[in-house]
């Protein structure tokens, strides 16, 4: 247990040393605008100690790693943000610090998540605030980077897709585990297709594929059958075909997957940037503003994973894709370890969801499958990918440190 | 908690497991053989990276075959300056680099340009050792075949008439010499960009490689080769040259309506008589013709170091083709040629009907170590004719020279072959053409020379050729 | 001299992700493995002053309600995981696990971890122990 703590201190020893070094080298690179730049930048590192120090206090028991974890992916994420945009990390390093909030604050829920199981008419709640979020981009919705998914307050844009990722998965969890004939698979079936095709309409393709798969990969948890899972593969793939003849911007993803260089200054301009940025780092990378990720389009958000493979190379890149491995890993061990059925579940799809949208973020930025605009989870510059991130994390944090029953606790008697 | 939902739990971890690996297999994959494919490939034109790069090598050097330098990079404040010592005559040739002038990349220059970046056989530790220092790199130097002092004279023996002048050596396809004239300073190229690109002579035009003309009677090289080779009894008829003759209503005339009489084969090649090749076309007929053009390459794009234009042998219509197989048979007509192509047909009597795959590119070479890393072997590149016909031709190209229309190209000591062409064309004077090898017996060079409306070959073009050769033999 | 700088650094950096990585995937050694030597058996141990028997500590033993406890009090004054007792070199520390009732040794409670001398009394809700080596 002794070199279980140790060994945890090390390595925020190591992510405080790289955080060192990468800046020192970019203070040099970009001279910082100014005072705030650097404070606010300094400021990242009591942060972490702090959350990391509140963290063993508060949840002896809970899992430490997803924190030092996350840490270490906001850290690379923020060090690529300052070289491509510097412009873009106060507000960066504000929506960490809110994350980071929101991440005890979701532990704490997720202590009593009873209650999302208990909640009165839960089922018909939580399918309308989930239509009612999706359905209000349609109606005040804005059009960032090509999907309509955005609704903006003032000079802050949310995606309501985001958090409706967190209530359908407890949704699904809590009526998984009390209805599991082929009538209820099918009506689950048909409100996924729903809240799928909304979200092909308004072009988020990527968080479609998610909640597509997220839904399967609960079914099969729950029910056990090859059968649900078999089908739900041919719907897919038969979806998939139905909306490359209908869509055009699926078609357009599609081909452009295929052959990359069909149309390098137009419809493959992204992909074919990201691809020279990744050839161009090799298997050392350039090294820390040595290369050229900022010809890349979208570079801190969709195509940061990009960025981070051409200066920090291969081994780089190899390296974040290990680390979520881990945080996948912790996820699956949570659910295993769960007090019941309905954890267990939410476990799994929280696990699912934010691994799933690692595999296409970076699956897409390297061509090995087609390209859909997701954030890479705790890197890419964006709010509401940053909160929900660490919701997720908290809510996993929260059901492996519940207590096993609701019993009353007495005060003490003196 | 139920024992079947653990397993399936587990199950996923090893469906995300396999997501995860498969991802770090793939960039594996990808940095180990699709990233290469990513630099070679011409899509590499869209990557701004490797622009950058480029601007920290030192950009290797030009040499003629006598190690004469014809381009060489030199830094001047931090920049990276091309010289071009010998510029004017090379210009169409080395060409220049979008490294340079932005717009664009031509000639060797742009042939050659991975090799003279380095970026071949580039030993990975030196790489690595260089990476780390941020040393400039150094490019290889690329071995031309020309000669600089032939290149120089047959420039100035075109005088700034509009023309060009191939030489190569007929056993190997090596280029000694590939003037087109006139050319431009590519030391001043950025200065008088648009001067130069908007000129009205088309000063970057190679004319040895991508001008067009109708071959006139060199073209009779090749009428020769089809009858020796298709119908070999007509090298012993007679012809009644009365100094014109008429095809379907249609007249066509000797050089300056001369009429030569009763006439042999022989006769008929030395003083190039277009009525009697006209006979001869029209007995050899449509096909025999064109199928002996294109043995000569006369429908290919040659392939060569820097960009040929295609030449063109129309197919002879088969009714009504009678005008065009008798215009062909004396290469006025639709036929359109280049420089190369010609030097090329002259080369096939020259070297035993084989002609050689022309090349201007000797070897590129390691700047400090001097190491070989690419070397060009001479190989064949057509065979029209036997080598029986290659005898024959040659006589009746030594024939024009000694007593025909080419005396101009002799040289005192050495036989010399060739053939003189008066093309006539639509742009005003007929354009003056030779081609020609030297010695006979032992070709060493040969020699096309072409210049526009130059009038007749015989008094125009033969003696460029003579001077050529001169120089080159040593004469 | 920043390329020099930035090409040196390039692999320092990646030598301490990877050193980063290696304590992570440690980590997750000692958790799988790390189990078993917690559960080794130390000279130390616990005696009951209200009469529940004596019981041996482990390298890590946490006390608590809950059955998945190494030492499991049936009180409802104690929280189901309530403290945590671990051996760190050749001293004993007591650490509270969060319990509403708070972890006491010698009557002072227990902010946070808390050094365990031969003798002491530790009490835990309303249940005391005599902690011996």
């Amino acid at each position: 247990m002794e070199e279980y703590v140790k060994t945890g201190s090390k390595a925020m020893k190591d992510v405080f040393l790289i955080f060192v070094i990468a800046f020192m080298l970019l203070f040099i690179y970009h001279k910082p605008q100014g005072f705030d730049t650097i404070y606010f930048t300094i400021a990242f590192l009591p942060l972490i100690y702090i959350v990391y120090y509140l963290h063993v206090r508060l949840f002896p028991m809970g899992e430490i790693q997803l924190i030092i974890l996350s840490s270490f992916l906001a850290e690379m994420g923020l060090i690529m943000i300052y070289r491509v945009a510097p412009d873009l990390i106060l507000k960066q390093i504000a929506w960490i610090f809110i994350g980071f909030i929101l991440y005890f604050a979701s532990s704490y829920a997720s202590l009593h998540y009873d209650f999302f199981y208990k909640v009165k008419y839960g089922d018909y709640m939580y399918l309308a605030i989930s239509f009612i979020l999706l359905f209000s981009t349609f109606i005040f919705g804005k059009e960032i980077g090509g999907s309509k998914n955005w609704l903006t307050f003032g000079s802050v844009s949310v995606q309501p897709s985001e958090v409706v990722k967190i209530i359908y998965i407890i949704y699904l969890a809590r009526y998984l585990k009390d209805h599991k004939t082929t009538n209820d698979i099918i009506k689950i079936g048909v409100i996924t297709i729903l809240i799928v095709g909304v979200l092909v309409i308004e072009k988020d393709l990527g968080t479609a594929l998610l909640f597509y798969l997220t839904t399967m990969f609960m079914i099969f948890v729950a029910t056990s059958s090859v059968l649900y899972t078999g089908v739900g593969t041919a719907f897919l793939g038969i979806g998939g075909v139905i909306s490359y003849f209908l869509f055009n911007h699926v078609r357009v993803r599609i081909q452009a997957w295929l052959n990359p260089w069909m149309d390098v200054p137009g419809k493959t301009y992204q992909i074919a940037q990201s691809l020279f940025a990744i050839g161009a780092g090799g298997f050392f990378g350039t090294g820390l503003g040595m290369g050229h990720p900022e010809y890349i389009p979208v570079v801190a958000s969709d195509f940061i994973f990009s960025a981070i493979s051409e200066e920090f190379g291969m081994l780089g890149a190899v390296a974040i894709i290990l680390v979520y491995f881990v945080i996948m890993y912790r996820g699956i061990k949570v659910a295993l370890d769960a007090k019941d059925e309905f954890g267990a579940l939410i476990a799994i799809g929280l696990t699912s969801i934010f691994s799933l949208q690692v595999f296409t973020i970076i699956g897409g930025v390297i061509k090995f499958i087609p390209l859909t605009g997701v954030t890479l989870p705790f890197v890419s510059y964006g709010g509401s990918s940053m909160v929900m991130s660490f919701i997720t994390l908290g809510m996993l944090n929260g059901i492996a440190v519940r207590e096993d029953e609701d019993v009353e606790q007495y005060e003490p008697q003196h | 908690m139920l024992n079947s939902m653990n397993r399936n739990i587990k199950i996923l971890f090893a469906v995300f497991s396999i997501l995860f690996f498969s991802l770090i297999a793939y960039l594996s994959y990808f940095q180990l053989y699709e990233k290469n494919k990513l630099i070679t490939s011409s899509y590499s034109v869209y990557n701004k990276r490797l622009i950058e790069q480029e601007k920290k090598i030192l950009r290797g050097s030009i040499y003629d075959r006598n190690g004469n330098v014809l381009a060489k990079s030199t830094i001047v404040n931090g920049e990276q300056i091309r010289q071009y010592p010998d510029g004017v005559p090379f210009a169409d040739i080395i060409g220049y680099s979008r490294r340079i002038y932005q717009q664009g990349s031509t000639g060797i220059e742009n042939t050659y340009d991975r090799e003279l970046l380095g970026m071949i056989n580039t030993d990975p530790m030196t790489f690595l050792r260089e990476t780390v220092l941020g040393k400039s790199q150094v490019g290889d130097d690329v071995v031309l075949t020309v000669d600089k002092r032939l290149q120089d004279l047959a420039y100035s023996l075109l005088g700034g008439r509009k023309g060009a002048v191939v030489a190569l050596d007929p056993k190997t396809g090596a280029v000694l010499a590939l003037a087109s004239s006139p050319s431009y300073d590519p030391n001043t190229l950025g200065e008088n960009w648009s001067n130069v690109m908007n000129s009205p002579d088309h000063v970057v035009l190679n004319r040895a490689t991508q001008g067009l003309y109708p071959p006139g009677s060199i073209f009779k090289i090749i009428t020769a080769s089809a009858a020796l080779t298709y119908k070999p009894d007509i090298y012993n008829q007679t012809f009644n040259d009365v100094g014109y003759v008429i095809v379907d209503g249609n007249k066509i005339t000797n050089y300056d309506n001369i009429a030569y009489g009763t006439i042999g084969f022989q006769k008929a090649f030395y003083v190039s008589s277009n009525t009697s090749f006209v006979k001869i076309g029209l007995q050899l007929g449509r096909s025999n013709l064109e199928a002996m053009a294109n043995k000569y390459g006369l429908n290919d794009s040659v392939p060569f170091d820097i960009p040929v234009e295609k030449n063109q042998f129309p197919s002879i219509p088969l009714i009504n083709g009678k005008v065009q197989l008798a215009e062909s048979s004396i290469g006025q007509g639709k036929i359109l040629v280049t420089p190369l192509t010609m030097a090329l047909m002259a080369s096939a009597p020259a070297n035993g009907g084989v002609i050689m795959k022309p090349y201007l590119m000797d070897y590129v070479k390691n700047p400090i170590t001097g190491e070989i890393l690419e070397k060009t072997t001479p190989e064949k590149y057509l065979n029209p004719i036997t080598k029986d016909v290659a005898d024959k031709i040659k006589q009746l190209m030594i024939g024009v020279v000694q007593q025909g229309t080419g005396t101009a190209a002799q040289i005192p000591g050495i036989t010399v072959a060739g053939k003189t062409g008066t093309a006539e064309n639509p742009h005003g004077q007929a354009h003056a053409w030779f081609v020609g090898f030297a010695p006979a017996d032992n070709p060493k060079i040969v020699v096309a020379v072409i210049v526009e409306n130059g009038g007749a070959g015989g008094s125009t073009a033969a003696p460029i050729a003579r001077e050529v050769m001169k120089a080159y033999l040593g004469y | 001299m920043y390329q020099l700088a930035a090409n040196i650094l390039k692999y320092v950096l990646l030598l301490l992700i990877y050193l980063f990585l290696y304590r992570v995937f440690k980590i997750i050694y000692l958790d799988i493995k790390g189990v078993r030597k917690e559960r080794e058996v130390t000279k130390a141990k616990l005696v009951s002053l209200s009469g529940m028997g004596s019981f041996n500590l482990f390298e890590v033993t946490t006390i608590g309600r809950a059955d998945d406890c190494d030492i499991v009090v049936e009180n409802p004054y104690v929280s189901s995981k309530h403290a945590m007792i671990r051996k760190k070199g050749k001293k004993y520390i007591i650490q509270d696990l969060n319990s509403t009732n708070g972890t006491f040794v010698n009557g002072k409670r227990v902010k946070n971890i808390a050094r365990l001398k031969n003798e002491d009394v530790i009490k835990l809700g309303n249940e005391e122990y005599r902690f011996l080596i």
